[in-house]
């Protein structure tokens, strides 16, 4: 009973999303005005996890959406728009960081490629490091820890480890909006956890902390 | 966790991301109900992970309403310059006719009130709505291997029972002693845990399943069994993340004829004074009152969505009732509201299940 429920509202949902979509093609700005509030918030947390400076990120969530309503009409309307709205996203976050990066002649190696690592490296990742549960009391002195470690990620594991953790998207999801193969996004992933795992251990105590 | 091949790995891990299929999802929740190795692995890959929760803050999810102004007015302004005209400045005409709102329709405090509410109804609708179910499977995930836990104490609970001549594990404990000292090393026993510390000492349980992955402040015992022999009591709270019947007094409870709560999930009202570990040397720990609030919060183990309760038929259930048999809350002691860790239930029939 409950399935089809959640199956006649995700099917509703559907239509509804495929009616907006299909106005908005249209160059309906009231549709192109829902879409914005539909998605603002995942669009702008997205971004602040993944740049970390308020100016880039308002300057690539306007940039998003600028794109958004200028390339309606090249926007195949059978598609799901979320996947497609986080390709823009990211590419134009990407693209706030080179400029950055360029501007602050900060060195090109946070932008290398990393040895990308597989399942097996994820779990002596794991087993390596006694990993303290995350804990409400400590919450304000590991926010900002745990902002350094992002930051200081490379960024096809930040965005990647964004868009699994937090936006839950499939494996085929995330190939899609990378433009990279599934096989790599997954071990993308097994490197960014190990990463983010060294990182956090070294943060907050135990641990060389080496990459 | 070693015994695990590298496709369960994979598939748990795609399982955590939630990025597995029907079948690999089913896969996932059988290794984390039977395999020891799954829950330690999914535990430590959420015990590495959660920190990112950090990134999770109002400040860090909330568009602010400027940027969605200066977004449209830079597309519109751009499109009045491009190859489509627009025939008005939607935003200014916006804002124009928001301003002449204020000015004349917000007459008495009560309609401002109906709508400062009713827009923020709206907003929790929206967020309901939109933002992303993110943590949902994720914590389904911890709920099911919560319940794998609960049932394998319960199973360790009855064959304890059946070497005991029918009785739950209980050591010599006065009424009035301090249920919620877990960790204390003195000679006489104090903590409701020590009961439950007999399972592990004695082999009828392994300390992993005594602590709920979804528990923020969870920690797995890493002693070997010599060491583990030696010692009294769980180390500390860390160790324990679930509450259990409280027994005192005749300290040979017998094992329950009829399906009643024995244990569950943390129990929520006693939650922040046993974070201050400076209340432990004493015998009391500051009093709690039960307000309305704590009388119906659920444990925080499931960030108080609910609480896997396990009943003395070995059944184990994920559920927000508290109130179970004649009005009795699990949580509490019947008529008592003011509680210092000392209290007692005066019937058999008042389950309080501690610390």
């Amino acid at each position: 009973m409950t399935n089809s429920i959640n199956t006649s509202e995700n099917h509703s949902n559907s239509s509804s999303e495929n009616e907006l979509l299909r106005r908005y093609v249209a160059g309906d700005k009231d549709a192109f005005e829902e879409i914005l509030t539909r998605y603002k918030d995942q669009l702008y947390a997205f971004l602040r996890r993944f740049l970390n400076n308020q100016q880039l990120v308002e300057d690539a969530f306007q940039d998003t959406f600028l794109q958004l309503y200028q390339s309606r009409k090249t926007f195949e309307k059978d598609k799901p728009l979320r996947p497609w709205l986080f390709t823009i996203a990211a590419n134009k976050a990407r693209d706030a960081l080179r400029k950055q990066q360029r501007h602050d002649t900060v060195s090109i190696a946070a932008m290398a490629e990393p040895t990308e690592l597989s399942i097996d490296d994820v779990m002596n990742s794991l087993k390596a490091y006694e990993i303290t549960p995350y804990d409400e009391a400590e919450k304000t002195e590991h926010a900002e820890r745990v902002r350094r470690i992002i930051s200081e990620m490379p960024e096809n594991l930040r965005e990647i480890l964004m868009l699994a953790y937090f936006e839950q998207f499939s494996y085929k999801q995330m190939a899609d909006v990378l433009s990279i193969p599934i096989g790599t996004v997954k071990s993308r992933l097994h490197t960014a956890i190990v990463f983010f795992t060294k990182k956090w251990k070294s943060a907050t105590g135990d641990g060389d902390g080496k990459f | 966790m070693d015994t695990l091949t590298k496709e369960q790995r994979d598939i748990l891990l795609d399982y955590y991301f939630e990025c597995a299929n029907q079948n690999e999802s089913e896969i996932a929740r059988g290794l984390l109900e039977n395999h020891q190795g799954a829950v330690e692995f999914f535990s430590r890959l959420y015990d590495s992970l959660s920190p990112l929760e950090h990134l999770n803050t109002e400040n860090d999810t909330n568009c602010p309403d400027h940027l969605v102004e200066k977004t449209l007015a830079g597309i519109y302004s751009q499109s009045q310059s491009s190859d489509e005209p627009v025939s008005v400045n939607r935003l200014e005409k916006l804002l124009a006719e928001e301003s002449q709102k204020v000015a004349t329709k917000r007459s008495s405090f009560w309609k401002g009130l109906a709508e400062t509410v009713g827009v923020a109804a709206a907003i929790l609708i929206m967020s309901g709505i939109f933002v992303p179910v993110s943590r949902n499977m994720r914590a389904h995930a911890w709920q099911t291997a919560c319940q794998a836990n609960l049932s394998k104490i319960s199973r360790g609970l009855t064959q304890y029972a059946g070497d005991n001549q029918g009785f739950l594990p209980a050591v010599a404990t006065k009424a009035g002693s301090p249920w919620w000292r877990v960790g204390s090393e003195g000679q006489e026993s104090q903590s409701n845990t020590r009961h439950l510390w007999l399972l592990v000492r004695n082999g009828y349980a392994e300390p992993e399943a005594f602590t709920c992955q979804g528990c923020a402040r969870g920690k797995t015992i890493k002693l070997d069994r010599g060491q583990l022999v030696k010692l009294p009591d769980f180390p500390n709270r860390r160790y324990i993340s679930y509450s259990f019947k409280l027994i005192s007094d005749s300290n040979r409870a017998a094992y329950p004829k009829s399906a009643t709560p024995l244990m569950s999930d943390a129990n929520p009202i006693f939650e922040s004074c046993l974070k201050t570990q400076t209340c432990l040397s004493k015998g009391e720990f500051e009093p709690i009152r039960v307000c309305e609030k704590l009388a119906r919060i659920n444990s925080y183990n499931h960030r108080t969505k609910g609480q896997n309760i396990m009943f003395s038929d070995g059944a184990v259930r994920f559920t927000t009732q508290r109130i179970f048999g004649q009005n009795d809350d699990i949580f509490t002691v019947r008529d008592l509201n003011i509680y210092r860790g000392n209290e007692k239930p005066n019937t058999e029939a008042d389950i309080f299940l501690v610390p």
